[in-house]
């Protein structure tokens, strides 16, 4: 098995066949679902429990008429939301990095499907539970390559050692920089202290449909326990006061309990 | 309709617990003051606040994928261990949810029954104190588990104050309601709880204002939509506008403002007095309910 595995996805290779969309269905047994088309092309809207994998079709509403894809999946942070989040521990990090929904522990309170920056997890109406893209753990044991990778047909999908894969990913990041003006984001590289899924972008991240910034859910998280505990002790400490007051005293000092 | 993750069952405890946990932190301000004349209001907080909290508890569990697993929320499979993650709000409000439902019960107990050795006002004082942490906390909880996501119209600090209050006043319109209902007088504190209410209301309506402000002004780069504002216009305008500005704002918090403020101590508890403490009430919930729907409608 690869060490510290990882996928580079060129986007710019990618034609949008949406060969790796099947190729997940079939390898992990997941149900067909009723889809629609969104936008122009793209089907299915968004990720669920049992579409693992998906290809965004982009037209950007800016004048100029181009044709943009991206696989999405779980990226598979390296400081996961979903590990951070989760209450019974069922999302933990595996020894490879893979980030994994444990569905024998997991039970289906979907607090990882809000809190996921990507939408990677998502809840499965038929196990109960949440499930997303498990970079095909089972293969990999195997030596093997995950399923889309496997299909892809234009190249856009490489998997390999993450490090091997930073140093292909600059290496392209050059050939495309002299091809376009704009410069190329390789994002995921730093995301979230990396993510295992990395994307080469030859426009903004926004455009492709990925957060520019992605932060941890629980970032600042004192500050929002704080901004609940402040107010809730000053309504009591204004109660108490009020209450305690004599009556025509009470009656002036009572709003200034809630500030 | 577009499937939601966290439905009514959700709202409706987030709604229960900060009902519940309001009314607690109310009854045992009331009882700290030592005071007769608070007595009555100590005793019906201290008998409402534990059921909304466990009916909140129960739908949450109901609301689970697999609903006869929550206690691995509680306990670490095999081991018997307990169960608990630091970082998981979630982990740390089932947590808060438990410990409260057992003190407001053994508070609730001490209430209603003499204990037959002469610690019993001491015991229920000190339970009472570590009850109203636990009290805040809760309430606290059910606002931050929503900021504490990746949802661009519940990701804000503004959330945790706005629920803080909305409980506040909707565990003291319990406390109101239950006691014009025994009696056919007008309880004395009843005037004193519905001016402070009306001020909660009033810190409500700007903490609302403020988080609307915020929404819709405001990037954030961090979201996939990249602004919050599409979801702010959906739960004001578009989406649950009407609800959102005649039942919220206006039945649930400015009719109770206006209209539940002036009630002489001698009289009657009337019907619109009643009416005015239902939507309080109910305002509560729907403020929940859109937030919540909102939120997962506009991505």
């Amino acid at each position: 098995m690869v060490k510290d595995p990882g996928v580079l996805v060129d986007v710019s290779k990618c034609t949008g066949c949406r060969g790796c969309q099947i190729a997940c269905k079939e390898w992990n047994q997941l149900p067909a679902e009723k889809t629609k088309f969104e936008g122009s092309y793209q089907n299915p809207k968004s990720l669920s429990g049992k579409t693992w994998t998906m290809v965004h079709f982009i037209e950007p509403d800016d004048g100029n008429t181009r044709w943009l894809f991206r696989k999405h999946q779980c990226l598979h942070c390296n400081n996961a939301s979903c590990v951070k989040v989760c209450p019974t521990g069922a999302a933990r990090k595996e020894e490879n990095g893979i980030i994994r929904i444990d569905q024998s522990i997991c039970t289906g309170c979907k607090y990882c499907v809000e809190s996921c920056p990507f939408g990677g997890p998502n809840f499965n109406h038929q196990t109960g539970t949440a499930m997303k893209c498990k970079f095909c753990l089972d293969r990999l044991m195997n030596d093997m390559p995950p399923a889309c990778t496997k299909a892809c047909l234009s190249g856009a999908l490489t998997y390999g050692n993450r490090d091997n894969l930073i140093i292909m990913a600059r290496e392209r990041k050059a050939v495309l920089e002299k091809k376009t003006s704009n410069p190329i984001r390789l994002y995921g590289e730093n995301e979230l202290k990396g993510t295992r899924w990395m994307y080469l972008l030859p426009e903004p991240a926004s455009v492709y449909r990925l957060p520019e910034h992605p932060r941890l859910p629980i970032d600042k998280i004192a500050l929002r326990w704080m901004a609940g505990i402040i107010p809730g002790v000053a309504i009591i400490w204004g109660i108490w006061k009020y209450f305690t007051g004599s009556e025509e005293k009470g009656k002036g000092g009572d709003s200034d309990g809630t500030c | 309709m577009e499937h939601v993750n966290w439905g009514l069952p959700v709202a409706l405890d987030l709604f229960f617990a900060g009902l519940g946990a309001g009314a607690f932190a109310i009854a045992v301000t009331m009882y700290l003051t030592r005071r007769e004349e608070y007595s009555k209001i100590a005793n019906i907080g201290a008998y409402v606040a534990p059921w909304p909290v466990i009916l909140g508890v129960i739908l949450l569990i109901a609301d689970l994928g697999k609903p006869y697993r929550f206690w691995e929320m509680v306990l670490k499979r095999g081991g018997g261990l307990l169960m608990f993650e630091k970082n998981s709000v979630m982990s740390i409000g089932v947590w808060l949810l438990v410990i409260f439902i057992c003190i407001s019960l053994i508070y609730a107990a001490l209430t209603l029954i003499k204990l037959p050795f002469p610690t019993e006002p001491d015991i229920r004082r000190k339970i009472g104190i570590v009850g109203l942490v636990f009290a805040v906390l809760v309430v606290v909880y059910t606002g931050v588990l929503l900021s504490a996501t990746s949802n661009p119209l519940w990701r804000t600090w503004v959330l945790p104050p706005i629920f803080v209050l909305s409980a506040f006043t909707s565990g003291s319109a319990a406390c109101i309601f239950f006691l014009s209902m025994r009696n056919d007088k007008i309880d004395p504190t009843i005037p004193k709880l519905e001016r402070m209410n009306s001020n909660l209301i009033l810190f409500q309506l700007i903490a609302i204002l403020l988080f609307i402000i915020l929404k819709l002004g405001i990037r954030h780069p961090s979201e996939i939509s990249a602004s919050c504002a599409p979801a702010m216009k959906y739960m004001i305008g578009s989406g649950y506008g009407i609800l959102f500005w005649v039942g919220v704002i206006g039945l649930g918090l400015i009719f109770p403002l206006v209209s539940g403020i002036k009630h002489n101590p001698n009289r009657k508890p009337s019907t619109s007095m009643f009416i005015a403490l239902f939507f309080l009430i109910f305002g509560g919930f729907g403020l929940r309910y859109i937030i919540l729907m909102a939120g997962q409608a506009i991505r």
